[in-house]
Parts: structure tokens; C-alpha cells; sequence
């Protein structure tokens, strides 16, 4: 009897859908909280800490060169869209979660001239299919007028030819890809880390003997075939060990060979998951004391740090931004903003969410920066041409697009886990990455 | 669609036919067209996704429902023709269709491969193996990412004029349409009517002179490239940009329960699918619903579909529907050579040489010879269990080794297989019936045939044996007309011997008096003997021109059937210490009187010896419960 | 070599032990539940949940087996009802549906944060070679080995065995002399259901999301083929076999770049030499 009613209830879906409305959901994405608690703190500590012609945005009402006074704003809305992975097997709601916070509080605190900034966010379901459908919904559906505080793996290496295309220039949070000369990413991928940690291995901690131990996914081909051996001949050593890991293996192997492999240090390029499970192994078989193990700027989660627990002690991990642990009052103030502004949003601390927060920010200020009509044309013109300068990045971020060598933001700092957080153990370190890159990076020891 | 194709149909019919096989494809493109020119831009791209899918599922579905092989590694398929289809247009740019058909091909050797493993890897097992091919398939993904990925050097896929996402919806939808044609086409091929009856039985595929691996092989090759069309579709769609996430193993979990759900064969039901598959998961996400409701409903509805039994949601069409034929029934023919019994003339036709099957420690048959001289029809008789249906097996070329030795027309055929052995001419019916439901009489027949049977003769055929018009479903068929209609098509191809295992189970007495005249008639008309297994002795007497009666896998007498039938060992065989009834039929029968009461009576003694081993059966069974 | 081979211990364990009841279901429910793994990660992810609740450890695990054994319940329940008559292959594929549906349902509840699993027995680690076996792999083995012989032997010499035989063979006849088929259906499913989330929650740490649990169904099938989906034992030892194997591959320089191909390599090897004889498909 079901059966007989199945066709009709499809049927009905079907004309449901049909006739459904395009300017619809934010696909999903949880909603945070704007709350009003924010404005006070950042107003306390606000001081214009930037230099050049950009404003800090991010101090709301004090230095608000609008000329409106604080109050919502109500106007017509800045649409932005934002692609980002928000279910499938990897992941990243903490960009867009974290970009939609600022964009609350700035709409709280009137937006640009009263016009609140909007962040449509589709999901990509972690598949080429849904990176290709949503990047077509927000440009050629909901006519967004630029894209930004996207998380994802697969938007990059699908959609670079489409953003082209289309003339967008895209300024996600966190993306991954080989080669896209208008997309951005705030936090690039896995490339400079690799060999911001493979120097700090060698170089600050003297060790030779490094293995290579990582997840076999088809970006791995430019890692092991482009980057690392790049690094290797800039620096006279070679990788003692590969050791690949297929997704959703057990990683006991791994562990095992890089102790029977007699390596001294471990790079570890792995998901948030899978670092988990790797240190419970290695913890296990007492490896922690013997081996020096390194992460990627994934490892640099406070979320994972307490599900591991013990389990990393003394490991590494490498952060392309400010890192948010370890914070005093002398903290820079953009950093504090962030973890108030996370807390206050009930967001966990993560780089993810920090590239989030700091692409949101670029945003705003490239949007303020447009003399004249707010247009397609017009916003990613000013993406374009932003130069944003943080002290959560170490140089000020500009639009470069991605490309082997060329790419956004090329330094970061090691942090190691000492008991419960994550201690900075380095300062900004450099990493030049055509010809010399050979000497041992300015660092001085936290 | 030429007349002569369609075998025994008038031309209304044929007009019909032509119409309702051609709707389907022709309402799908205007379908498209509305779609394509009237949806917003963003549900053509959607809509594409929907007929990738519907190629996988019609992949999928082709090689179940058809060939009855389940195969869990379309998207391995797919994903390689996709990685074929970037090479080239990394390396080698050509136009799209050519390179979409290279593409396509460069799947058939992995076709070939999971045939191979099709030939002794049957049901679940297949299943199995083909599922962890996929992940083998996905890690080499892994390892060698798809060509031009991961670089930004801007490379068009899509043929010129089909750039946009209209006309490429367009252009895939046709592609759809015509790779459905294309399988209905070859479908109605010999070969292609093959697949269903591999599905059916093996063993009466091969006794159709039908190759077996080539069979399989071919259904494995045809679903490859179906599904390699799919995967070029979709890089085109994607502009190159493909992920190796796309063709992750899971997925063909879906595509398959899908095919399975839908019952798509044909385009009919892998296009339901595609549409089910491109509209509900934007229909949902319109209503602002995660992406795995959508799945999860799908399971549900697989479940449900499947629950009713039957072909899937594709057989409920009603183009699907096997219609029962309004040809007239061809005109009955009695045999030319009415009431003489053929006598043998010349050289024996086959000789069984001293043959002795093994099973293991069992003689299923011990040094048996039997000749059977050209033009004559010999019988052999004996008790359930005397080796009769091995004889047949072991002739045939069913039995994996004998000894002793097979000739025909003098040569030794004891090193060919069983489908050589039926293309060289030895062709045979088996006890169980293995017609096959799904097809028509005419489809059936023409099985059996290198060239098919014109209308005229295959009408001739028919008429001689009694049996309904070449466009009747099989399926409409009672069980006893069916093996008739096993033994047209096995004499059909004019064998040198036909081997008939019980003609007349389930014929009653009437039915069985024609069978008998058509079966006598048959050395004459189709220029074959004929070897039968009985238990109708009536049957034996009435149409054999000499007997061999078997016992516990020995010959235990030959000769004419009245001499056999009174032999004292034959009746002691058949019914123990009982020889009354036997003697009386062989007195009535030599008395020329009426066959009728006799034959009520042996009916009855059959009856209760089937009684008996019904119930010994059925007493195993208990056995083993209680065991 | 010999340390890899140990490691792949921790693999091969649950290859076993998830095989072990796939040839259950297999010899009893006349089904190859694709299914197998999805439901027991439904419930290990639930278990997480009840953690962070700050549940004590074992009553979480305890309600872990719960909902594993009650969705694995359902699961059979569905199957002794709507799919009685239907063949091996149809039930398969309905095994396939479930597997869909329970992904979704589990990606939906439970995939928005990374989650916490506990590593259960550590005092019973024990070192072989320069290795440590934790204690999760060792309960596992032990358990592989212990259930299959525990099966094999009520399989074969009790009354419930040949009962459950019975209705694997001949579900009409068993009905028709008084055997409540399903019940029975649905307990075998409940013994495989409770292995299986036995099985995935001493592997969860080191397996950590969703897609990493349910892929175990494949190496496990492996395993069943290996034991000819009817030999427990032999399921067993292709478990392990497999999970040591792929293992050492990482040692094996170009093969090792492959691994996932080695179940496929197995299946297909081990299926072709027992099959190699069976030219027909039908006995007669």
C-alpha cells in the first residue's frame, strides 16, 4: 500500500521543488550566534595596530569610518556566497563558521553604510559533483557578488578554471590546490608547512634521519614528486623513509615502520582523525619518547589536543597563523579578538576557524575600500587589490593566486605540546621558495 | 526494423512494435529539450549529474537483469575511462566523441577481466570480487591522479557548440539515448538474447551452441563501455576538474541497488533512475535538507521496491509488460511418414563406445555402448536412477571427463566441449525444462540457429510440433508445451542427433499420442535421429525403432522394444517382483489393440513409484532436520 | 619484517573478527551483509556522544552493544519478514540499501565534530618483538579465535545449530515443523550485529571517522571469501593473513603503493582456485 502512495509523494516533492523559491538557505551552516557581549571587548582594547591606509574593522564602533553610529545594520544586503565542506568525509565547517561571525558582529555594528554583508554558504559535499554544482549555484543562481570564507578540499582543484571563467577572485579560508590564479586561500594547504616543519626538524633541532609519513591522496603526487624534493636539494639531505597511508587504513603499520626504519623525526601529513589515532599507536608502543613527530597545521587543534590527551605530548605542530595558544595580555590584540570572538560563538579554537576569521576580514576591508557601486565588478576588483596587514599573519596578506611558488602567505611558527596547550616554540619563520632557500630561517626560541 | 526480423508478426504488429520501442527514447529527448531550454542553468548542470548516473545504473542493471551477473565495480568502469578520456585531452586533443569513444573502448579490458573471473566465480562471489576491484581500481586513482588535474592550464573538454551547460545536457542526454539503443539493438541479437540465457542456465546455453565464456565475456564488455561512457560524460561535465573521490567504491553500492530497484535493463529503467537521481537530491536541498536524507530515503526505498519482487520499478511499465501474442497459431502439420516406424539405414550416425562415467567412487555409468544408426529414433528406457539423463550429460560433453569413446558420423569427438559438440550437431533437451520465460517462443528458437529462422520457417517449425505463435512470451506457456517447444529448438538447427530427455513429462495422453507421431516424423522432416529418455513406454513403443534399457549404469538389454519389453530383467528393473502389468501391455500392443487402459494402468504404477520416491524424499529431508 | 607483520595484527584482528560475522550471516541468513560495519559504527559514534555526557566508560560501551545489537535486529527483522523467499543475490542488495540508508543516518546524526574514542583493556598490551599489541588487538584476536570456535561448535552439534541450518537450507519446510523463523533470523543478526560492534569498538581509536569504520566490511569480506564464507577458522587465519599482509607491503616498495589492491588480489586468487572445477553453474 506504501508503494501505491511512493510516486505521488515524489511527485509532489518534485513540484515542491520546482516552484521552490532560488533565493533560499545558507545550505546548512549552523547559525552562530552575533551576540551583543562582542562589541564591548573589542572596543576595550581597540587600537589601531595596522599600518598604511587600512583601518582595522575589526574594533566595530571605535574607529568607524562609516560615519554612522553602531546599530544594525538593515540596509540591502551584500551578498557573498562561500563554498565549503560541510559534509562528506572531510570536513570544514570552521571557516565559514568563524567568517560568519564576523560578518554578525559587523552587521551588528551597521555594516557598510547600514548594508549588512551576507554569506551564502553551499555545501560541497566533499565531492568534485557538489564543488562544481555549488560554485554554479552562488555564481550563476544566487548571483553572488564575490566569494570568500570557503573550507574545502576539492572547491580549489574543480572550480580554479570556472572562478576564471566567471572573473571571480576567490578569497577562501582554507583550500588546497596545485594551481588557480584567482583563488586565494588565507591558509594554502599543506605545501609550505611541509617544509616550514622539514627545516625546523633539520635545521633547529639537528636531526637527519626525517621520514616522510602521509596520507595517499592524489595531491601527495605534487608533495612527494615537486615539494620535497625541492626541499631536499635546496637543503643537501634526502627523506630517509616514505611511508604512505591509504585512507581509512590502520595506521599500526605506519607507526611500526617508522620506528623499524630507525627514523629520528617524523612529518606527519594527516587529517585530524587520523592524528588521533596515530599518537594513541605511538603512544602505545612508547615511540613518544624515542621519535620526533611533526604535524601539519591540522594537528594544530585544541579539539584534538584534548581528545588525545597524553598521547602528544612533546609533538609539533605547525601554524601558518598567529597561534592562538599560549595567549598572554601582550598577545596581539587581533588575536584576542579572535579567541573572544570564537568563544562567544561557542566555536572551538582552530586554524581553520582563525583562516576563516582572518579571510572575513580581508573581505571587509576590500569592501570598504570600494569607491562608488558595490558590484560584481567592483568587489572583486577591491579582492583583487586588497593588501591586508594582520599581526595574525607574518607579511600582510595579498591577492596572488595559487601557484607552485607563488602562494599568499609563506611563513609560520612551530608550537609544540607541552601538557595541555600548545606552546610557541619559534617565531615567524620565512621560506623563500625559488632557489635559496638553504640557510637556517631567522628564529629566536619563544 | 525490417519485417523478416521480426519472426512470425503480422504488420500491424510490427508497426505496434516499431512505435512503442521508439516512444520511450523519442519522449526522453523532448523531455531534454524542455529541460534544457526552459529549467534555470543551474538544474541542466544538475540534470547532467542525473544522466551519468543513469548510464552507471543502465551498466549495472544490463549485466544483472540481463545477464543475471552481479557486478559491484561500475564506477571502477567509469573511472578508468575517465582517466583515459583527460589523457588525451592532455596529450592528444581530439574531438569529443571520438576520444569519449576511446575512452569507452580503454573500460572493455577491464570488462574482459571481470568475465574472466565471471567463467567460474558465480552469485555472491562475484559480487565480492568485483566490489574489491573497485577499491583496486580507486587506490590506483590514488596513486596516479587524473591527467591535467592538478595544474591550471585551462583545457576545453566539451565539443565546440556544446560548451554550455545546456547544450552538453543536451548532447549527453542523446548520448544516453543512443547508448540505450544500441544496447536494445544488440539485445535483440543472437548474442545478445544469449545473455538471458546464461542468466538462465549454463548448461542449456552451451547445448544452444552457444559459447558460454563468450557469452559472458561479452555482457561484461558491453556493461564496461556503457559505464566507460558515463565516466567521459562526467569529465566532460566537470570540466577535467575530476576527483578520485568520485569514484569511490561505496558509490557502486548505490548504483547497483539502484539498477536492482529500478530493474533497468534498458533505457526505461536506467533513465528513471538518472531522473530520480538528478531531481531528488536538489529537491531536497531546496527545502534546505542535508545531503543525507536523500540517501537515506533512498535505502528505504530500496527496500520497499525490492520487498515486491519482480523486475524492479522498470518491469511496472507498461511498454515493459510481456504481451501475450494475437498472431494466429501456425497451422498444425502432421509428420509426412504417418505410421512406419523408421528403420535404421547405413552408417551409425553416433557410436558410444564402452563408456564409464565416475563420481568420485560412483559408476554413474559403466562401460556403456549404444549405436545409433542414422535416421531412426532409439530409446532408452530404465529406472530413476539407471544413469539415462548422464548418458545424455556425458554425450553432450556435460561431464567433466569419462572414458571410453564418443563418434560422430566415425569421427571421435571426445575432445570437444559441450557447445562444440552442439555446433558439430548434438543437440538435446533437458530433463528439467530450461525454456526461458523472458523471451518468445520465436526469440527462443532462434537461439538455437546460426541464422535465424525466416517467419515462414520458423511458422513451419512451430506448426509441425503443435505449438503456439513464434510472438508468445514463453512465460504465458504451460510447463508441458514448453518442453515441446524445447524440442523444436533443439531439432531446429537440423543436428545430427537430437537427445530428448522426457518429451512427454507433463503431455497427456491425447498431447502425448501427436508427440509421438511428430517425434517419429522427425528423422524424415529435419534429417537427424533421434535418441530418447522416457518413462511413457507407450511413448517408447509407439515411436522407437530400437531400445536400450539402462540399470544402475550398465546396459542391461538392447533391441526392438517389444523384444525389450519382455525381457524378464526389465520388468524385474522397473517394478520389482510385479511383472503382471508389463506383461499384459506387451500382449495388448502386439495384439494391435488400443494402447488405453494399459497405458492408465502403467500410468498408475508410475505414479506410485513416484509416490514412493516422493516420500523417501521428503523423509531425507526429516532426516537431516532431526539429525 | 617480523614488527610489520605484528602490526598487522591490529588490522587483521578486526578483518577476523568482522568476518567471523559475515560467514554467520552468510551460513544462516543466506545474505552477504554489505551492511555488516554500519551499524555497529552508528552505535560506537553513539557511544561518544554518551561520553561526552560523561558517562562512565563501560555502561557507554555497554549501550553501544545495545544499539549495535538493536539496529542489527531490525536489520534481520526486516529481512525475515519482506525478503523470506527471496534469493541470495536480492537479499545482498537489500543488505547494499541498508548500507546507504545507516551511512546517511550516522553521517547526519554524528559527523560535525571530531570525537573522542577510548582505548579499552590497555593492561592487557602485550610486546611481540620490538612491537606493542595493545591491548584492544589482543582482545580482539583472543575473541576472533574463541567466538569461532564457539560458533563452529553450535553450528554443528547442538540442536540449535541444525535448527538454524535448517532454516538457512529450507525456511518453508523449517516453518512448516514449528521453527519460528524469524526469531531465529533475527537473533543470528543480533550475534553478528553484536560481534561487529564489539569488533569496531576496540578498533575505533585507531580509526577515528566514519568512512574509516565502514570500509572494514570490504577487507572483511576478504576474509569470509578466504574461509569460503562457511570455515570460521579459515576466516580467521585469511584475516589475519590479510591484515599481516598488507602490513608488510609498506615494506615492499612498488606493491606497497597498491595495498588496497591485496584484498581484491586475494579474492580473486583464492576464488578462482576453488571454483576452478565448477565449469556450470548448475549441478545437472
Amino acid at each position: 500500500m506504501v508503494r501505491k502512495w511512493l510516486p505521488v509523494l515524489f511527485a509532489l516533492m518534485l513540484i515542491a521543488a520546482a516552484c521552490g523559491d532560488s533565493d533560499d538557505d545558507d545550505g546548512g551552516t549552523t547559525e552562530t550566534t552575533g551576540g551583543e557581549g562582542t562589541t564591548e571587548t573589542t572596543e576595550g582594547g581597540a587600537t589601531d595596530t595596522t599600518e598604511g591606509g587600512a583601518t582595522d574593522t575589526t574594533e566595530g564602533g571605535a574607529t568607524d569610518t562609516t560615519g554612522e553610529s553602531a546599530g544594525p545594520a538593515e540596509g540591502e544586503p551584500i551578498r557573498l556566497g562561500a563554498v565549503g565542506s560541510q559534509s562528506g568525509v572531510n570536513i570544514f565547517p570552521e571557516p565559514m563558521q568563524a567568517a560568519q561571525a564576523v560578518f554578525d558582529r559587523y552587521n551588528e555594528q551597521g555594516g557598510l553604510d547600514g548594508r549588512p554583508i551576507e554569506l551564502i554558504v553551499e555545501d560541497d559535499t566533499d565531492t568534485a559533483e557538489g564543488a562544481a554544482a555549488a560554485a554554479r549555484r552562488l555564481v550563476e543562481d544566487e548571483q553572488v557578488l564575490g566569494l570568500t570564507g570557503g573550507g574545502s578540499i576539492v572547491d580549489c582543484t574543480t572550480n580554479a578554471e570556472y572562478y576564471a571563467q566567471q572573473a571571480m577572485n576567490v578569497i577562501p579560508g582554507a583550500n588546497a590546490c596545485a594551481e588557480a590564479p584567482t583563488i586565494s586561500p588565507v591558509n594554502t594547504g599543506p605545501f609550505i608547512p611541509t617544509q616550514h616543519m622539514l627545516d625546523f626538524f633539520l635545521h633547529d633541532l639537528g636531526l637527519e634521519r626525517i621520514c616522510f609519513s602521509a596520507l595517499n591522496v592524489p595531491l601527495n603526487d605534487i608533495m612527494q614528486g615537486i615539494i620535497v624534493p625541492m626541499w631536499e636539494e635546496a637543503n643537501g639531505v634526502s627523506i630517509h623513509s616514505y611511508i604512505l597511508s591509504e585512507a581509512g587504513e590502520d595506521l599500526t603499520p605506519a607507526v611500526t615502520k617508522a620506528a623499524n626504519d630507525d627514523c629520528q623525526a617524523v612529518l606527519l601529513a594527516y587529517t585530524e582523525p587520523d592524528y588521533q589515532a596515530y599518537f594513541q599507536i605511538a603512544d602505545a608502543q612508547g615511540l613518544t619518547d624515542e621519535i620526533v613527530y611533526g604535524m601539519l597545521t591540522s594537528g594544530y587543534s585544541l579539539n584534538l589536543l584534548d581528545a588525545a590527551g597524553s598521547t602528544m605530548e612533546g609533538a609539533y605542530a605547525n601554524s601558518e597563523f598567529e597561534p592562538f595558544t599560549g595567549v598572554t595580555e601582550d598577545s596581539p590584540e587581533e588575536l584576542l579578538d579572535f579567541i573572544q570572538l570564537m568563544e562567544d560563538t561557542d566555536q572551538p579554537l582552530t586554524s581553520f576557524g582563525e583562516s576563516g576569521y582572518i579571510a572575513a576580514n580581508i573581505v571587509i576591508q576590500a569592501l570598504e575600500s570600494i569607491e562608488g557601486e558595490i558590484t560584481k565588478e567592483s568587489v572583486n576588483e577591491a579582492f583583487a587589490n586588497v593588501v591586508y596587514e594582520t599581526e595574525l599573519l607574518a607579511v600582510p596578506f595579498e591577492f596572488t593566486g595559487f601557484a607552485p611558488g607563488v602562494q599568499p602567505n609563506l611563513a609560520s611558527k612551530i608550537t609544540q605540546v607541552q601538557g595541555d596547550d600548545f606552546v610557541t616554540v619559534t617565531d615567524w619563520r620565512f621560506f623563500p621558495l625559488e632557489g635559496a632557500g638553504g640557510g637556517a630561517p631567522t628564529t629566536t626560541a619563544a | 526494423m525490417k519485417r523478416a526480423e521480426t519472426a512470425g508478426a503480422g504488420p500491424r504488429l510490427v508497426d505496434a512494435m516499431d512505435v512503442r520501442r521508439l516512444a520511450l527514447p523519442t519522449a526522453l529527448l523532448v523531455l531534454a529539450v524542455v529541460v534544457g531550454f526552459f529549467a534555470p542553468g543551474i538544474w541542466t548542470f544538475v540534470a547532467t549529474f542525473g544522466v551519468v548516473q543513469a548510464l552507471l545504473v543502465m551498466s549495472a542493471g544490463m549485466l544483472f537483469g540481463r545477464a543475471g551477473l552481479l557486478s559491484l565495480c561500475p564506477l571502477g568502469f567509469a573511472g578508468i575511462s575517465a582517466w583515459v578520456i583527460l589523457w588525451f585531452n592532455v596529450h592528444l586533443r581530439l574531438p569529443f566523441l571520438i576520444m569519449l569513444l576511446i575512452a569507452a573502448l580503454a573500460a572493455v579490458p577491464a570488462g574482459v577481466l571481470v568475465g574472466g573471473l565471471a567463467l567460474r566465480v558465480r552469485g555472491v562471489n562475484l559480487a565480492i570480487a568485483t566490489l574489491a576491484f573497485g577499491v583496486a581500481v580507486a587506490s590506483i586513482f590514488n596513486r596516479h591522479p587524473f591527467p591535467g588535474t592538478l595544474d591550471a592550464v585551462s583545457r576545453p573538454l566539451r565539443p565546440i557548440g556544446f560548451g554550455s551547460n545546456r547544450m552538453y545536457f543536451l548532447l549527453s542526454v542523446a548520448i544516453l539515448v543512443a547508448v540505450g539503443l544500441a544496447l536494445e539493438w544488440y539485445g535483440r541479437r543472437r548474442w545478445g538474447r544469449a545473455w538471458r540465457a546464461v542468466r538462465h542456465s549454463e548448461r542449456a546455453t552451451a547445448a544452444a551452441g552457444l559459447s558460454v565464456p563468450r557469452v559472458k565475456l561479452s555482457a561484461c564488455m558491453v556493461s564496461a563501455a556503457i559505464a566507460g561512457v558515463a565516466g567521459g560524460i562526467l569529465a566532460g561535465q566537470l570540466e577535467g576538474a575530476l576527483d578520485v573521490r568520485s569514484f569511490n567504491p561505496i558509490l557502486s553500492l548505490t548504483v547497483v541497488a539502484a539498477a536492482v530497484m529500478f530493474g533497468a535493463q534498458s533505457l526505461s529503467g536506467a533513465a528513471a533512475a538518472g531522473i530520480f537521481a538528478a531531481i531528488i537530491p536538489e529537491a531536497f536541498r531546496r527545502f534546505g535538507w542535508a545531503i543525507e536524507y536523500p540517501q537515506i530515503l533512498f535505502g528505504i526505498g530500496a527496500i520497499q521496491v525490492l520487498s515486491q519482487g519482480g523486475g524492479g520499478i522498470s518491469s511496472t511499465f507498461p511498454w515493459r509488460r510481456p504481451v501475450r501474442s494475437t498472431s494466429p497459431a501456425p497451422t498444425v502439420r502432421e509428420p509426412v511418414a504417418a505410421e512406419a516406424v523408421p528403420a535404421g539405414k547405413g552408417e551409425p550416425v553416433l557410436q558410444i563406445s564402452d563408456l564409464t562415467v565416475r563420481y568420485g567412487s560412483l559408476a554413474a555409468l559403466s562401460s556403456v555402448s549404444v549405436t545409433v544408426p542414422a535416421g531412426t529414433v532409439v530409446g532408452v528406457i530404465g529406472p530413476n536412477g539407471a544413469g539415462k539423463t548422464t548418458l545424455i550429460d556425458a554425450v553432450c560433453g556435460f561431464v567433466d571427463s569419462y572414458s571410453g569413446s564418443i563418434r560422430l558420423d566415425g569421427k571421435p569427438i571426445d575432445r570437444l566441449g559441450a557447445t562444440s559438440r552442439a555446433r558439430v550437431g548434438l543437440r538435446r533437451t533437458f530433463q528439467q525444462g530450461r525454456a526461458i520465460p523472458e523471451l518468445t517462443v520465436g526469440d527462443y528458437v532462434n537461439l538455437f540457429v546460426e541464422r535465424p529462422l525466416s517467419p515462414a520457417e520458423l511458422d513451419d517449425l512451430l506448426g509441425y510440433f503443435g505449438l503456439p505463435p513464434a510472438d508468445e512470451p514463453i512465460g504465458f506457456i504451460d510447463v508441458g508445451t514448453r518442453r515441446l517447444v524445447e524440442v523444436a529448438a533443439a531439432v531446429a538447427s537440423r543436428p545430427k542427433v537430437a537427445f530428448l530427455d522426457e518429451p512427454a513429462a507433463g503431455l497427456g495422453g491425447d498431447e502425448s499420442e501427436m508427440l509421438a507421431r511428430r517425434i517419429r516424423g522427425i528423422p524424415a522432416r529435419f534429417g537427424c535421429s533421434v535418441v530418447m529418455i522416457e518413462h511413457h513406454v507407450e511413448l517408447v513403443v509407439d515411436v522407437c525403432s530400437e531400445v536400450t534399457v539402462l540399470d544402475f549404469g550398465i546396459v542391461l538389454t538392447g533391441g526392438t522394444p517389444e523384444a525389450v519389453l519382455a525381457d524378464p530383467k526389465v520388468e524385474a528393473a522397473y517394478l520389482g517382483t510385479d511383472v503382471g502389468v508389463l506383461d499384459d501391455l506387451v500382449t495388448e500392443r502386439l495384439a494391435g489393440t488400443a494402447v488405453g487402459d494399459a497405458g492408465q494402468e502403467v500410468a498408475d504404477g508410475r505414479k506410485a513409484a513416484d509416490g514412493e520416491s516422493a516420500a523417501a524424499g521428503a523423509a531425507d529431508t526429516a532426516d537431516e532436520i532431526a539429525r | 619484517m617480523l614488527n610489520l607483520a605484528v602490526a598487522g595484527l591490529a588490522a587483521g584482528g578486526s578483518y577476523a573478527l568482522i568476518g567471523v560475522s559475515l560467514v554467520l550471516l552468510y551460513r544462516v541468513g543466506a545474505v552477504v551483509n554489505f551492511s555488516q560495519t554500519f551499524a555497529a559504527t552508528f552505535a560506537v559514534f553513539a557511544m561518544t556522544d554518551l561520553l561526552d555526557k560523561d558517562w562512565n566508560l563501560w555502561t557507554a560501551v555497554a549501550a553501544a552493544m545495545a544499539i549495535g545489537i538493536a539496529i542489527a535486529a531490525a536489520q534481520g527483522f526486516i529481512m525475515a519478514r519482506l525478503f523470506r523467499n527471496s534469493d541470495v543475490l536480492i537479499r545482498s542488495t537489500v543488505a547494499m540499501a541498508m548500507a546507504i540508508a545507516l551511512f546517511g543516518l550516522t553521517v547526519r546524526v554524528f559527523h560535525d565534530k571530531q570525537r573522542f574514542f577510548p582505548a579499552l583493556f590497555s593492561s592487557l598490551s602485550r610486546r611481540i618483538g620490538d612491537v606493542l599489541v595493545s591491548g584492544q588487538v589482543v582482545v580482539a584476536l583472543f575473541g576472533a579465535v574463541v567466538l569461532s570456535v564457539i560458533l563452529w561448535l553450535i553450528l554443528s552439534y547442538t540442536r540449535l545449530g541444525t535448527i538454524l541450518r535448517a532454516v538457512a537450507g529450507r525456511p518453508v519446510t523449517a516453518e512448516l515443523m514449528g521453527v519460528r523463523t524469524t526469531r531465529l533470523v533475527v537473533l543470528v543478526w543480533a550475534v553478528a550485529g553484536a560481534l561487529t560492534t564489539a569488533a569496531i569498538i576496540l578498533v575505533a581509536p585507531t580509526r577515528g571517522s566514519i568512512p574509516n569504520m565502514v570500509v572494514l566490511v570490504i577487507p572483511a569480506l576478504a576474509a569470509a571469501v578466504v574461509g569460503a564464507m562457511r570455515s570460521f577458522a579459515l576466516t580467521v587465519v585469511g584475516g589475519l593473513a590479510l591484515g599481516m599482509i598488507e602490513s608488510m607491503a609498506l615494506d615492499w616498495g612498488f606493491i606497497g603503493n597498491y595495498r588496497p589492491s591485496l584484498s581484491f588480489a586475494v579474492i580473486a586468487v583464492v576464488l578462482l582456485w576453488s571454483q576452478r572445477k565448477e565449469t556450470w553453474s548448475e549441478a545437472r
